[in-house]
């Protein structure tokens, strides 16, 4: 079939071709067909404006009915590009194909078929590279330039060099999303398998499953809100108010069956280093309720038979759990882990809810907003500063691209692909 | 020494009676047939003595020791399951020394024991791949691999061939048959499919609605069946009956029937409990019946099958009774057409 292959490419080409010149002009010419629509918008706008008598200067309704004017006719356009982009590609392709095969069936269904994928992938591939793939080589780029251009590493120089601007902020984001990166996929993984296995041997498993469950709905906002109280200062007696601000109040409940006085109240979360793993703790608290569901679901799909061969193969539950159990719902664990790197690597509103200005609880997320609001005065090449952060962000999640790109691999390669 | 004993075995799924009052001596080497239809608990029981699931009431004795309280992988017993179980991560090799691995074998003893296992099967080369990769009669072979590792005292199966296809499963058949004979262990098999227990058996325990209907040797409850499910449930095609009324013989051990046209005496008698005058059914197989242009059996033809090695033909009698002549001659008999029998009393019998 590779004899087709010059016929393929031709017919994409042509495909492509047409798409890129057709769309855009048909869509400027849409809009430009329908823009009286807009000043009709305005009559209205000024008609109602009129007799409901509304009090805000008229010129505002005016500007207000024509923007809500052109947003339909936006919507209505798009739409219709994206139908007329299927109907037309297909079109062509069936039409390109029936033609260069010169009536032998199977070539043309073969080109047809080469070709139709692509059509599918194709906007969604455009999308991807245009704000995606250009977006982070550009970046790559721009990291490696001073603000006029010239080529630098200088501004990966806070990796190593002291004296620099964000030296000591970045070497603690670093450690911190390494440190958070590694342990709360872990934990949760690990809480949320543990709990999906024993809420399932217990009368009032689902009662546990849902408790454990509900922090999903609460923001992280929320939650970094709701362990502040947990995790504020002990003791009982109010403290005084200073510049008329809401009093902290002592209501540190951990630090109170701690035994903690009053005398010191800071909060478990501002603890130097070991602060980190209690705003740790508020993401997992978050996020073992979605490991845990996902991981019940799984399990109640390994077969029930294995489960009894292995009975009679004389496995005790921590065998059976480990090495009958687990390994049939791997892909799964592996999928939530996944899913936890991606959301600890976006990881911003709760250090950033409770210890924005402390250094020690940086991610590289927080960090960035850091540097944008102290360092935008600093220097003339903080942008350039920002992409090499970027970078770094982008080099911690490279191992678990890398292992999942491997395993995608090894099991297509299984399964015989 | 591995017979199996089991004694007022009682199962109940809530008030549901599965397994009733059930008694059952197995000897040692012997390979049992749990047979009947679907229902009928030949699963739940072999599921008791396996020990996933647990006695309402009643004993259980694998050589002559009681087992419910034990463990299954302590009970002696290796099962292999209908839809064959095999752990799908794990390659044939390590699927067979699971239970090996479990129980602390040495790493030498474990490959030695299941290459044997391989070689009696004749899979030695299968033994790096992954269940996904093996078709349905290798995989089939994997799960029996896994149960001889194991070197049990009683095997189980558990309608082993019904996800096989027709040819596959007569040469599995045959080849449990042989391995049952090579390794002389006790053995427990389940199935619906009366051919399976008929041609693997010693011993056949017919079981209906959790009660066990007939115990015996296949050629025992072919030709004396003890009630007439058993009757109906063994031999294909299925036994006709035809209801009439007993008329002499009552108690003994033959009687005499009269009904549908037909006068039979010096019959098998099973319902001994039965008066005269009573009524009864007359059971005769679709081979014991003889085309005859004087036999009192009348049937108009409304089905005829040409097996090749045999002829079925379904007839109904004047008041719509339906039965079957099966021959192993192919005859001259077409649709419509009526015929008349004549029937070989020694071998009816009358229920």
């Amino acid at each position: 079939m590779g004899l087709y292959k010059p016929t393929i490419a031709g017919n994409g080409l042509a495909i492509a071709l047409t798409v890129i010149f057709v769309l855009p002009i048909t869509a400027i010419f849409a809009y430009a067909v329908t823009t009286p629509l807009d000043s009709a918008m305005v009559q209205l706008g000024h008609w109602l404006h009129e007799s409901r008598e509304w009090s805000f200067p008229v010129l505002q309704t005016q500007e207000r009915f024509a923007k809500i004017g052109f947003a339909i006719r936006s919507i209505i356009i798009a739409v219709g590009i994206s139908f007329l982009y299927f109907w037309l590609t297909n079109w062509l392709n069936q039409g390109l194909a029936r033609r260069s095969s010169k009536g032998s069936w199977g070539k043309e269904s073969y080109i047809i078929e080469s070709i139709q994928p692509w059509i599918f992938v194709g906007p969604a591939l455009v999308l991807l590279i245009f704000f995606l793939f250009i977006p982070a080589f550009s970046t790559l780029s721009l990291s490696f330039q001073e603000a006029d251009g010239t080529r630098t590493i200088r501004n990966y120089a806070f990796l190593w060099d002291p004296s620099s601007l964000g030296y000591e902020q970045f070497r603690y984001a670093m450690r911190n999303s390494i440190m958070w990166l590694v342990l709360v996929p872990t934990v949760c993984i690990s809480l949320g398998l543990l709990i999906a296995v024993l809420a399932d041997s217990v009368r009032w498993g689902i009662v546990a499953k849902t408790l454990i469950f509900i922090p999903m709905a609460i923001s992280f906002v929320g939650a970094a809100v709701i362990w502040r109280n947990i995790f504020a200062g002990g003791g009982i007696e109010p403290q005084q108010a200073i510049n008329g601000l809401t009093p902290s109040y002592q209501i540190g409940l951990l630090k109170a069956l701690l035994g903690h006085t009053a005398a010191y109240n800071e909060p478990l979360y501002s603890l130097k280093f070991w602060g980190n793993f209690f705003l740790m703790w508020i993401l997992v608290w978050v996020q073992t309720g979605f490991a845990m569901v996902i991981f019940s679901a799984a399990l109640r799909g390994v077969p029930e038979d294995t489960i009894e061969a292995a009975k009679i193969d004389g496995a005790n539950p921590f065998q059976m759990f480990f090495r009958i159990k687990l390994p049939q719902i791997y892909s799964t664990v592996v999928v939530v882990w996944t899913t936890l790197v991606i959301l600890v690597l976006k990881m911003f509103d709760i250090p950033y809810a409770l210890s924005a200005n402390d250094d020690d609880k940086l991610l590289l997320a927080t960090m960035m907003e850091n540097a944008r609001n102290n360092w935008s005065v600093g220097g003339d090449n903080v942008e350039n500063l920002f992409a090499a952060i970027a970078v770094m962000l982008m080099v911690t999640v490279l191992p678990n691209m890398i292992f999942n790109a491997r395993r995608l691999r090894r099991e297509q390669k299984e399964l015989g692909h | 020494m591995a017979q199996v004993a089991l004694r007022g075995v009682n199962k109940s799924f809530g008030n549901i009676d599965v397994i009733r009052n059930v008694d059952l001596q197995i000897d040692d080497g012997e390979f049992v047939v749990f047979v009947g239809p679907s229902g009928c608990g030949k699963s739940t029981l072999l599921r008791l003595i396996a020990g996933l699931e647990q006695l309402t009431s009643g004993e259980i004795l694998i050589a002559d020791r009681p087992i419910m309280d034990l463990p299954p992988s302590k009970r002696g017993i290796a099962m292999v399951f209908q839809s064959y179980a095999l752990y799908p991560h794990m390659t044939v090799f390590n699927n067979m020394a699971f239970s090996l691995d479990l129980q602390g074998v040495s790493k030498a003893d474990i490959h030695q024991r299941v290459e044997a296992a391989a070689k009696i099967l004749q899979m030695e080369h299968l033994l790096d791949r992954r269940p996904a990769a093996l078709s349905g009669g290798q995989r089939q072979r994997v799960a029996i691999g896994r149960a001889i590792v194991r070197n049990p005292d009683v095997f189980l199966f558990d309608e082993p061939l019904s996800n096989l296809d027709a040819a596959l499963r007569h040469d599995t058949r045959v080849e449990i048959s042989k391995l049952h004979n090579q390794l002389g262990a006790t053995t427990i098999y389940v199935t619906h499919d009366q051919v399976e227990a008929m041609t693997l058996a010693d011993k056949i325990v017919v079981l209906k609605d959790g009660e066990v209907m007939q115990v015996g040797a296949p050629m025992e409850l072919f030709n004396f069946p003890a009630n007439e499910f058993v009757a109906g449930f063994l031999g294909s095609p299925k036994m006709n009956f035809f209801e009439g009324i007993l008329t002499a013989g009552a108690g003994s051990d033959t009687g005499q029937f009269e009904g549908e046209g037909l006068s039979a005496s010096g019959v098998r008698l099973v319902a001994r409990d039965k008066g005269n005058g009573a009524s009864v059914k007359l059971g005769i197989r679709p081979q014991h019946l003889t085309p005859d242009p004087h036999g009192p059996l009348k049937g108009t033809a409304t089905l005829v099958e040409n097996l090749g090695t045999e002829t079925v033909v379904e007839l109904v009698t004047e008041s719509q009774v339906s039965f079957r002549l099966a021959s192993p001659e192919s005859l001259d008999i077409a649709t419509g057409q009526t015929v008349r029998f004549s029937i070989d009393s020694a071998k009816a019998h009358l229920f």
